[in-house]
């Protein structure tokens, strides 16, 4: 905080300490965008990025260090796994992988709970009732174990993955749509457009949908880093995207019985999942102070 | 008070009518519950004479009553790979995993607690950097991934902790440490935020007026009236540390009841998943129980309603 007031010809330092502070204020920020933007472009140029095909194996190459350690090859920039498969293009498909899992069941979570929250803070009464038990229900299992339990029954793929991992996170938005919605509604704005004479379905969508949008975004940076890590507990258990797909959690849980020789198969892609995970979290944490000034967390 | 603690009861006992029906559901969504309880390649002759003989071709609310009577008596059929009670095999590991549980939250406590107050005490200090550190990481590093960063560091290289297994108390420390990394997170913000929020109350500026020391301020006003928050925020981590506890356990080879289930689902042994599910439910809503009977202890506008 600056206190001292100053006279006219340290106005120009001053500001530029405003400048300064407010340069490094924004810094998680920037860094946040720029590193989620790398994973984003990994993901989505991952055919021209990976050197070789992340499913061919070269039993010759098999464990091979990162290129800058001793008996590292310049065509491995990252090393080898046990069957000699490119780590770096595997990492690069993962990223594939997760930000498709994981972007596809935050728009299916965030449709229907944004949706069923809008209608339960609207109409009230017995749809609210009904959907809040249900949240109750749902939210009572830990969502691994609710996760788990769906994948047991319906069986690990690519899509049921997304459908599991959606339908298992509407509660989150639901709560929050709901929330915000009972309070705009006993707004003048609500009622005046109510008195013109407006459908519901146009109050819903033009009046008080931009309004809970901002909550919206936040919830979604909540959610997206956690989606994310369960998607990648999956793989790790074998319960997710089944083999031969690069997968990160895949990656690291095959790596774990060469640990003690062969750490970079684990802990590389380990390191890529916490980067984007942290990359989304600050993004988030930055929004939530800018858009939710109240809140007095860090 | 009673009638608020008949109250809640009666909701939980709803809210696990609710699971069983989930549960219940469960066989249902693998399309054809009669050959999802048989072993795979099953000839079709049998598995229409078994959807017969099981009644999978009733109503589902008849089949939905007999599926509860059952679950009530504590029977969900048997496992499908081993022919054991489906609901004694979950029930045998829950006492490893509330062991784990328990270790898990303690670790919780023990990094939380000191951090969440020093950071508030101390805002904008390097240790309040540090707790907000320690926060941000928690909540970013995959359980699983730092298990076996773990297990590299301190069980191969410096050989302190056991690999894997389940006897005695240096077995739990790195499984506890894994579990706890996102409830702790969360608790040190929450603790953190309670204070600082707290601290700037008027009857903790009587208490300063008062000529009493920030350690005597901090722990007899502030403390007390940001514990109530932090004690539920515990009783809600009990989930996340169930949760997590499937992914440790597995990394650990340690013998709970999360381990089971991951098998029992690389199996496809239904029963023994459904078994798992609601014990997990049964367990979290007894702690939502015992938290509301602590509300009625420590917060008198609970025990006077």
């Amino acid at each position: 905080m600056l206190t001292e007031v100053r006279d006219g010809a340290d106005a120009r330092t001053l500001q530029h300490e405003v400048n300064k502070r407010r340069f490094i204020r924004r810094l998680p920020l920037l860094a946040g965008v720029v590193l989620l933007l790398a994973v984003v472009l990994m993901a989505v140029f991952a055919p021209g990025l990976s050197p070789h095909d992340p499913a061919r194996q070269n039993l010759v190459h098999r464990l091979r260090p990162p290129a800058w350690m001793e008996g590292g090859l310049p065509q491995y920039p990252l090393g080898t796994d046990h069957l000699g498969r490119d780590i770096w293009s595997r990492i690069v498909h993962g990223a594939r992988v997760s930000l498709q899992i994981g972007g596809l069941a935050v728009l299916l979570g965030g449709a229907v709970g944004v949706t069923l929250g809008l209608l339960a803070g609207f109409f009230r009464g017995a749809v609210d009732t009904v959907l809040g038990r249900l949240a109750d229900i749902q939210q009572t299992l830990p969502f691994i174990v609710l996760i788990l339990a769906f994948v047991a029954a319906l069986g690990p793929s690519r899509t049921n993955l997304v459908l599991v991992l959606g339908l298992g996170s509407w509660v989150n938005y639901f709560r929050i749509v709901r929330g915000e919605v009972m309070a705009i509604r006993e707004q003048t704005y609500i009622e005046a457009a109510r008195a013109v004479g407006c459908s519901w379905t146009r109050i819903l969508l033009r009046y008080i949908l931009p309004n809970v949008a901002p909550s919206i975004v936040i919830a979604v940076t909540l959610f997206v880093p956690q989606i994310i890590l369960f998607e990648a507990s999956l793989n790790f258990l074998g319960l997710g995207v089944p083999p031969p797909a690069p997968t990160w959690g895949g990656m690291i849980a095959e790596g774990r019985r060469y640990i003690d020789t062969a750490w970079w198969i684990s802990v590389l892609p380990g390191v890529v999942l916490m980067v984007t995970v942290l990359a989304i979290n600050m993004i988030g944490e930055w929004l939530r102070d800018r858009l939710d000034p109240m809140q007095r967390g860090w | 008070m009673w009638g608020f603690l008949v109250r809640r009861g009666l909701y939980n006992v709803f809210v696990l009518l609710g699971v069983s029906f989930l549960t219940f559901a469960l066989v249902f969504l693998t399309g054809d519950p009669a050959a999802a309880l048989l072993p795979l390649g099953t000839p079709p002759e049998q598995i229409d004479s078994f959807r017969r003989q099981m009644g999978f071709d009733r109503p589902l609310l008849v089949q939905y009553a007999e599926f509860l009577w059952k679950a009530v008596q504590g029977d969900f059929g048997v496992s499908l790979r081993s022919r054991d009670n489906a609901l004694t095999m979950v029930l045998e590991r829950v006492p490893a995993t509330l062991k784990l549980a328990g270790a898990g939250m303690l670790a919780a406590v023990l990094v939380s607690m000191p951090l969440g107050i020093l950071a508030a005490a101390r805002r904008g200090s390097w240790i309040d950097h540090l707790a907000r550190l320690v926060a941000l990481l928690g909540q970013t590093i995959p359980g699983f991934w730092l298990a076996i960063v773990l297990i590299y560091i301190f069980s191969v290289r410096l050989q302190w902790f056991p690999i894997s297994g389940s006897d005695g108390w240096r077995h739990l420390v790195l499984p506890a440490v894994v579990i706890a990394s996102t409830p702790a997170a969360g608790m040190t913000r929450l603790l953190r935020a309670g204070l600082v929020e707290v601290m700037s109350r008027d009857y903790v500026r009587t208490a300063y007026a008062k000529g009493l020391a920030k350690p005597v301020v901090v722990a007899r006003h502030a403390l007390r009236n940001a514990l109530i928050p932090f004690i539920t925020m515990m009783a809600l981590q009990v989930g996340y540390l169930l949760g997590g506890a499937v992914v440790a356990e597995v990394v650990f080879a340690y013998p709970g009841m999360g381990r089971l289930a991951v098998q029992a689902i690389t199996n496809r042994d239904l029963p023994v998943i459904q078994a798992f599910v609601m014990v997990t439910a049964v367990l979290i809503v007894t702690v939502n129980l015992l938290l509301d009977i602590v509300y009625t202890m420590i917060d008198p506008r609970i025990r006077y309603e």
